[in-house]
């Protein structure tokens, strides 16, 4: 018995090693440095203060923080309103047929999400092919501006964070009992009341569950915002990453970081408050 | 004459070039209790979902009530489904599930009020108006599922074997409650089943599908005296299949040969000499002898099961080719294990499979 529990703590060793010093400890550091005041040369003067705090509450701070939730939030409502037709469209399709289109859509996340975000440029930009395409045919005279600007990040974000919420909605969709769409049907209910009525409330936790993974990342993730928004977008990803990276005021973004993980928590309660499952996010 | 209410002309099913039903034509009188019974895979569910639209015909036409309603959706037909795992929606109470086809067709609400209620009193769920379908037993979650059918006022309900997941008694006693809601409503209902039992004790008539196909559609009384088919005399009821031959008639009566010399004498039916015939003994109509009597089958007692009312005798009869029937007995002491008896079958009850027969 004790043996056998030495032996599990043994194979959990390189796990709580990992934790504990790539996650634990630097995130001590950055609640540390939180507190710490900056000097003007990007050094940091263990004294403590809340001013790094209080600075996030500044207008221009707090906008940025503002546009980053609605860019967020906007991605995710996209994400989710093309998960749910696919996800449904997929519900009495054969075995093989719904493994085949799933496997399209996890494909290109087998490639670094990096060099998928620059494939973009080439679709987007001014003479791209998307604008070239549509001048060609003549259905517009001016190339339209799809990138360098906000339309830019949230076509990455969705693109880049659409699996995140395809398939925890794919999964609850697909584990839904489909004699209660037939049942639906049944009692003379039309396609949009069986959306309605009884797949949007059977698959919720399914859309709680994807709009938490594809919302939260979509706050943070700055190389989106940085190349397809072509540094002209700030959002708060671009911000954290400025301080640490431009403006050498690490503990500033220590503080926007500290701050952003506070509401990320707030947001999974809020979903646990809802009725959210943990163990559809994998447990916590 | 009666009223036709579900009529299916010439349909067939085809999935990914499989023929599951082939050019079924039947016709549902309005307020009988119907059944389709066959062994699982025989397509009768299909055939109850061809006729709720959740299943689309490959060929031929269905009419509801008259109209013809094979492109019309689900959604618009006038039958109800009762499902196999009743499909109630968990996250509604049992009052917004009854509530869900009345909403969808938007029926007032002070009548849609009435109505439920109604439904509910019907199947005898007062109370657990406000109860979420996971809280309710199975026998409670299937009232449910008859409620939400029977409210909408349809001529027509379809069950998709309903009763299938709830325990033996609880199964029994759903039977009778069924079939009297069925009477008292005056409803169609088009029952799906692989249980014969339940088939014999509800229906008004039944339909026995094999391999897509209706083999035969009869009274239970019907179809258990005078299978048409084979198949219809082994799916129903114990039974015994012999092949005899007409050996020669004279007058009133046909000479049917046996096994191996057996001579039985049975009423001429426009038989001729040498026609072939399949030949049904039910088990219970033997009567068992210990002397050679006329028209009797010899045979060695192989095995003697007491059960009480009924004893169940395995007997070897036939030399060439030996057969084993099977015997139902009431008294228990006319024979034991390793007897040789002699068995006779009154000559009406001699079953020729596939024959014409009159009216009872």
């Amino acid at each position: 018995m004790k043996k056998n529990k030495l032996f599990q703590y043994f194979l959990l060793f390189p796990v709580i090693i990992y934790s504990f010093l790539l996650i634990l400890i630097p995130l001590i550091y950055v609640l540390f440095l939180s507190f710490c005041k900056n000097d003007s040369y990007g050094g940091m003067i263990y004294e403590f203060t809340l001013s790094n705090y209080l600075t996030i509450f500044d207008f221009t701070y707090m906008m940025i923080l503002l546009k980053s939730a609605l860019i967020a939030l906007i991605a995710t409502l996209i994400c989710a309103f093309i998960s749910y037709p696919f996800s449904i469209f997929l519900m009495d399709k054969s075995e093989r047929t719904r493994s085949f289109l799933i496997k399209l859509v996890m494909i290109p996340f087998l490639t670094n999400s990096l060099i998928r975000t620059y494939g973009w440029i080439v679709l987007l930009r001014k003479n791209g092919v998307i604008n070239s395409a549509l001048i060609g045919t003549g259905i517009i005279s001016k190339p339209l501006s799809l990138m360098y600007n906000n339309l830019g990040i949230i076509i990455g974000m969705v693109y880049t964070l659409l699996p995140f919420m395809i398939l925890p909605i794919y999964s609850a969709v697909s584990k839904m009992d489909y004699s209660l769409v037939e049942a639906a049907k049944d009692l003379g209910a039309s396609k949009w009341k069986v959306f309605k009525e009884v797949i949007l409330p059977s698959t919720i936790s399914g859309l709680f569950n994807g709009s938490l993974m594809v919302f939260i990342p979509a706050i943070g993730y700055f190389f989106i915002s940085d190349i397809l928004g072509g540094g002209k977008v700030m959002i708060i990803g671009n911000l954290i990453k400025n301080q640490f990276l431009t403006a050498r005021n690490w503990p500033f973004g220590s503080a926007i970081s500290i701050f952003l993980i506070l509401i990320t928590f707030l947001l999974v309660k809020l979903y646990k408050k809802i009725g959210g499952k943990m163990d559809d996010l994998g447990g916590f | 004459m009666k009223n036709v209410i579900v009529r299916l002309d010439n349909v067939s099913k085809k999935f990914d070039d499989k023929t599951i039903i082939k050019n079924v034509s039947l016709d549902i009188y309005e307020g009988e209790f119907i059944t389709l019974l066959g062994p699982s895979g025989c397509g009768k569910t299909t055939i109850l979902r061809m006729i709720s639209g959740l299943e689309r015909v490959t060929s031929g036409d269905v009419y509801i009530d008259g109209e013809n309603v094979t492109n019309v959706e689900p959604t618009d037909r006038p039958v109800n489904t009762i499902f196999q795992n009743f499909a109630l929606f968990p996250f509604m109470t049992v009052w917004d599930n009854v509530n869900f086809g009345l909403k969808m067709k938007k029926v007032p609400k002070e009548e849609a009020e009435k109505r439920i209620k109604k439904a509910i009193k019907l199947v005898k769920l007062e109370g657990f108006e406000h109860r979420y379908p996971p809280q309710l037993s199975g026998g409670q979650q299937q009232r449910v599922a008859i409620a939400r059918g029977i409210v909408m006022n349809h001529k027509v309900l379809l069950l998709d074997e309903s009763l299938c997941s709830l325990d033996l008694k609880l199964k029994r006693e759903m039977q009778i409650e069924l079939k009297k809601l069925q009477k008292q409503l005056g409803m169609t209902f088009i029952y799906v089943t692989h249980d014969q039992d339940e088939a014999l004790t509800m229906s008004d008539r039944i339909a026995i599908i094999n391999k897509g196909v209706i083999e035969q559609l009869d009274s239970p009384m019907a179809i258990y005296r005078h299978p048409k088919t084979t198949f219809v005399a082994d799916f129903i009821g114990e039974s015994n299949i012999l092949n005899g031959t007409i050996g020669g008639v004279v007058g009133e009566n046909a000479f049917l040969n046996i096994l191996d010399n057996i001579t039985l004498t049975i009423k001429n039916n426009h038989y001729k000499k040498d026609q072939i015939l399949k030949v049904l003994f039910r088990p219970e109509t033997f009567e068992i002898h210990n002397k050679e009597v006329k028209d009797s089958i010899p045979g060695l007692v192989k095995d003697y099961i007491y059960d009480g009312q009924f004893s169940k005798l395995e007997v070897l009869v036939g030399k060439k080719e030996p057969i084993t029937l099977k015997v139902t007995i009431t008294d228990a002491d006319l024979c034991k294990k390793d007897d040789t008896v002699f068995l006779t079958v009154p000559e009406e009850k001699i079953v020729i499979i596939g024959e014409e027969y009159e009216e009872e």
